[in-house]
């Protein structure tokens, strides 16, 4: 009785690591040919990738501050040959796996829809999810663990895109 | 090249260190960077070791690339759902 | 190939080990550092270089003292001469330090002479030389030893 309970406190945690939501949903939809990229980053690996960041490089020190509390990074990507080559149903089933989540943003036209969600326990936030459908692009993005919103925001800056500006302050406020 | 060289290169073709060396190294390490208590780190530093090898090197290179990546991604991403956000603001704002 | 470098070298496991084991331990140190693959690979090969040979000048290892019952590392079985491989091995072992090494990182590495000389920080045409220098003493003492065993 007691090994068992040893054991299950060690899967526990592997368990709790895994994905937020189910990335993978995707890769038998999507047609043969699309340009897919997946990333996944989870316990040792992710540690091991941090061990491998120059941090005399801003850009990667700050990769390696905002790594912190996270525990898994997780990307699903597909670039389709023309529209209509996935169903938004299929990404409504994605966002249906959200529920309890805050939903930072929510955008959503005819052709295309954002979603970023995040997992709050009381002050702290436990998981990112952004949802990009865009017409000929897909992306899924999970990051479990506790991340810092503003740092990401801070690395918009870096990687030479705009500011988040408010994205950061909305964050902020929902911890508040 | 010439018979002689062939020779040479069969002479001083690659040798296997004994099996126990990788465990040597793994401890060096771990007592190297070890402080008072355990930490994850030594063990992570040693499976980082094992990854780094003639034909590896790679594993904590790739793992880092697609870690610059996906946070490079999750940042355009985000910026792209700010601007949809502000673009709202604006029109909204328009509206009133 | 770290390893195999320094075992080549020094014809000593135990500092073969010793100098493998502080190569990549050095890398450890130095993995913030690392860029790509080739630069990891490039790193150990010039850590292990340098440390074998700065341990070759500490135990000044000579192939004329006792190297002939040095047991080699285990290696799967192979078609070849053992006899003459071992040999060979034994007589660059004989050969002054630079020279020896130049030999190794050519014929266990396949390295080019640019690339030689970028490790070891010489010109490349001291690393030309010496390899040509080095072969003729090869040849001519595998002849001595052999007599007509290579025709």
């Amino acid at each position: 009785m007691i090994n068992r309970v040893w054991w299950a406190g060690l899967l526990l945690p592997a368990v709790a690591l895994a994905q937020d939501i189910p990335l993978d949903l995707f890769a038998s939809l999507v047609p043969k040919g699309t340009e897919t990229v997946e990333v996944s980053l989870g316990g040792t690996m992710l540690q091991l990738a941090a061990q491998f960041l120059n941090t005399s490089d801003p850009q990667q020190a700050k990769v390696k501050g905002l790594l912190g509390g996270v525990k898994g990074i997780y990307v699903r990507s597909y670039t389709f040959k023309k529209p209509g080559e996935y169903s938004m149903a299929d990404v409504d089933r994605v966002r249906a796996q959200l529920k309890g989540w805050s939903p930072v943003v929510n955008v959503r036209s005819a052709e295309e829809s954002t979603g970023v969600y995040l997992k709050t326990n009381g002050q702290k936030i436990d998981g990112l999810v952004v949802v990009s459908a865009e017409p000929t692009e897909l992306t899924l993005v999970n990051i479990v663990g506790s991340i810092r919103v503003e740092d990401l925001k801070d690395l918009s800056g870096q990687f030479g895109i705009p500011n988040l500006g408010d994205l950061g302050d909305k964050a902020s406020k929902k911890r508040e | 090249m010439t018979d002689f060289e062939s020779g040479l290169k069969d002479a001083l073709r690659r040798r296997e260190p004994r099996r126990d060396l990788t465990d040597r190294v793994m401890a060096q390490i771990g007592a190297r960077a070890m402080p008072a208590r355990r930490s994850f780190w030594p063990a992570v530093a040693a499976v980082a070791l094992l990854t780094v090898t003639v034909a590896g090197a790679g594993e904590g290179l790739r793992a880092k690339r697609q870690l610059m990546f996906a946070v490079e991604l999750t940042s355009r991403k985000l910026g792209v759902a700010q601007a949809k956000v502000t673009e709202l603001s604006r029109r909204r704002i328009g509206r009133d | 190939m770290v390893y195999s470098i320094a075992w080549n070298y020094l014809r000593n496991q135990a500092l073969a080990e010793e100098v493998a084991q502080e190569a990549f331990l050095e890398l450890h140190r130095r993995m913030a550092q690392i860029e790509s693959e080739a630069h990891a690979v490039h790193f150990l090969r010039r850590v292990a270089v340098h440390r074998a040979i700065d341990e070759g000048r500490r135990t000044r290892l000579q192939s004329r003292m006792g190297l002939e019952g040095v047991p080699e590392p285990a290696e799967r079985p192979r078609a070849g001469d053992p006899m003459l491989e071992a040999a060979l091995g034994r007589l660059v072992a004989g050969l002054p330090g630079r020279a020896r090494m130049i030999v190794i990182l050519r014929y266990q590495e396949d390295l080019e002479p640019t690339e030689i000389a970028l490790i070891l920080g010489i010109p490349v045409g001291t690393v030309k030389s010496s390899l040509h220098r080095a072969l003729s003493v090869l040849r001519k003492r595998m002849a001595r030893k052999w007599k007509g065993v290579l025709q």
